[in-house]
């Protein structure tokens, strides 16, 4: 009888509906989110407009030079990241395609990842996308990139032997000490993070949380945090893009 | 809002070596010439620090902001108050 209750109880925490990070916050946590002159983050969407504009590479181009006004072009952008690349052959995030146009198409050198400029630019795109729901493609041929995150999401990992989904499915809403569990949706990133006090990508998020569960981290970019970034896509689709969200 | 990592001092990096003090020790604002608001932060503050204060408009007028770092770094940005 225990054991029947216990597991239509994690039934229901799996078709829960999506429940974004903002809703698990605190009301004064809230509001710096809610207003762009308190907002942090806020910093370094207003820094990423500057780069946007500003010529780089021996053709002195700027994503701008291309793309136009920002408002306009990046509008929907940051809701259908990850997507596939037909060139590339595989799906690739926000901040590779971003490290991509600066390469191939200004000639220009990559930013390292997690670096102030490329979250800086990250945020600056996903912000106009602000309100709009998550919406990314996981079929065709992003379906193989897509298991692969799901099966990321279920397996177990670390030494403390845990699987993302027994945290943020399982008992997303209960208390783990003085928090409470989120669901680990990822329609903020990139976030102001309080506990890190400065910006952070949804793959500086993937390695805190493996090393919470005492796993070895995958490297930043790497292409199994790009399928769990899909994975978790998906999972919240239809949330409203919230960048830059502020966390705990 | 200043973009600054406010180090206290306190903390290590990965290889276990003590991160330098590095803060804002000086804020002023100043509105059409006169000082309005002088600050004077410490170590405990943390990163991106954000002040906020009222500020009666009276005449149009340059809001001038400066931050100096304890290494005698000045930084400044200014916005103009328009009174109609």
């Amino acid at each position: 009888m225990l054991v029947c209750a216990s597991s239509s109880a994690a039934e229901s925490a799996a078709s829960a509906l999506p429940r974004s990070g903002y809703s698990y916050l605190s009301e004064e946590t809230r509001r710096l989110q809610d207003d762009d002159f308190a907002n942090p983050g806020m910093l370094w969407v207003q820094k990423g407009e500057e780069l946007w504009t500003q010529s780089t590479g021996p053709a002195a181009q700027s994503c701008q030079s291309c793309h136009g006004q920002a408002r306009d072009s990046m509008r929907t952008v940051a809701t259908r990241y990850p997507l596939y690349s037909p060139p590339l052959g595989r799906v690739i995030n926000l901040e590779q395609q971003i490290n991509r146009c600066r390469v191939s198409r200004l000639n220009s050198s990559a930013l390292a990842y997690e670096s102030e400029d490329l979250l800086a630019l990250t945020a600056f795109i996903s912000h106009q996308a602000k309100g709009l729901p998550v919406n990314v493609s996981v079929d065709g041929p992003a379906a193989a990139s897509f298991a692969r995150g799901r099966a990321f999401f279920y397996r177990r990992r670390g030494q403390l032997n845990l699987a993302c989904a027994n945290c943020h499915e399982r008992y997303a809403g209960f208390r783990l000490h003085g928090e409470t569990i989120s669901q680990g949706q990822i329609n903020g990133f990139p976030i102001y993070r309080e506990l890190w006090q400065t910006m952070g990508s949804t793959h500086r998020m993937f390695v805190w949380c493996n090393e919470a569960v005492r796993a070895e981290p995958y490297p930043l970019g790497s292409q199994e945090y790009v399928d769990l970034e899909l994975f978790e896509r998906w999972r919240g689709r239809g949330l409203p893009i919230e960048t830059p969200a502020v966390r705990r | 809002m200043i973009m600054h990592p406010m180090e206290n001092g306190f903390n290590f990096d990965s290889q276990g070596t003590t991160i330098p003090v590095h803060i804002i020790t000086d804020f002023v604002c100043a509105y059409d010439g006169a000082e309005v608001v002088r600050v004077q932060l410490q170590p405990g503050l943390s990163a991106n620090p954000y002040f906020s204060f009222y500020l009666t408009a009276t005449r149009s007028g340059p809001v001038d902001f400066k931050w100096t770092d304890q290494d005698g770094t000045v930084t400044t940005n200014s916005a103009q108050l328009q009174v109609t």
